[in-house]
């Protein structure tokens, strides 16, 4: 890998609290409505972007993101290898998350300026294999450490 | 009935007052989909990536779903139509108070019609849950 790409996958919620349909990250959202969250991307005019950031945290362990790249393949289909998990998603092909949404919570990432995309494993149960073989999550963008408040202050200390 | 294992995210701490010991869960707290109640899912890793996006500390408590939780108990099942009209039926100013009347309630997750939730909604349930579903940290 030569160059940390620009792009981030986020993990957000389409939902519709009182602003029109949009995407907002869970963390600021009420814990009743933080069910159903997919993993984005960031897209341009309708086209993703040639790579992705994508981090893995891990379940009982100081919260230190591993990065890793999701390489896209095609307009549809992306793939990134996570210590020998071959990781395989692709967008959706109907209904509302078939379609580019604007993020319209409360919070900061540069990502955020774009409409952003939702993908899904193109394997079922492939989270499910990730959290026992890695003990960790596809959480895309950790919020903790790249999300701020409009005002550029932190979410919380880890 | 084959017993299953469901699975709750929540922040460290409550998973560690949830699993005790003694266990503790309890169903009056939190909210979801389907109204007040206690949730777990089929998805240990959907609920994995839910938790770690809302609490820098994070855990998954499992908790195994068979007889000896439900027998006796007043349990109602939806599919993914019929879980879909029961969210769109509930306000989101009411998904921490909403009752269904019903110890268990079983359905999909909105957009996720492939993972099915159980909220365990009754003193009944969360008794059961207690001292039957052997709950544990994954």
């Amino acid at each position: 890998m030569s160059e940390i790409p620009e792009h981030y996958v986020h993990y957000l919620i389409l939902s519709d609290l009182g602003a029109g349909l949009g995407w907002y990250a869970p963390w600021e959202v009420d814990e009743a409505d933080s069910y159903g969250g997919v993993l984005t991307i960031p897209v341009s005019g309708g086209s993703p972007f040639d790579e992705y950031v994508v981090e893995v945290v891990h379940a009982g362990a100081a919260r230190e993101p591993e990065m890793h790249i999701l390489t896209r393949l095609n307009d549809t289909e992306f793939s990134a290898d996570i210590h020998g998990i071959e990781i395989n998603l692709r967008v959706f092909d109907a209904g509302e998350l078939a379609l580019p949404h604007n993020y319209i919570g409360n919070l900061h990432h540069d990502d955020f300026a774009c409409k952003l995309l939702a993908i899904q494993p193109v394997e079922n149960g492939l989270y499910d294999i990730i959290l026992d073989k890695l003990r960790g999550v596809l959480i895309g963008c950790d919020p903790f450490r790249h999300y701020t408040h409009r005002d550029g202050s932190p979410l919380s200390d880890v | 009935m084959k017993p299953i294992d469901i699975y709750h995210g929540t922040s460290l701490e409550f998973a560690n007052d949830i699993v005790g010991p003694p266990p503790n869960p309890k169903v009056n707290i939190g909210g979801g989909e389907f109204g007040v109640g206690l949730y777990f899912q089929t998805s240990r890793g959907n609920a994995g990536m839910r938790v770690s996006s809302r609490y820098p500390d994070w855990r998954v408590v499992v908790a195994t779903y068979c007889d000896n939780v439900t027998h006796g108990l007043k349990i109602k099942q939806f599919d993914h139509k019929q879980s879909d009209k029961l969210r769109a039926s509930i306000p989101k100013d009411r998904r921490k108070s909403h009752r269904c009347n019903r110890d268990i309630v079983i359905g999909t997750i909105q957009r996720q019609p492939d993972v099915i939730q159980y909220k365990f909604e009754s003193v009944s349930a969360e008794e059961r849950l207690r001292n039957e579903a052997h709950l544990r940290l994954l």
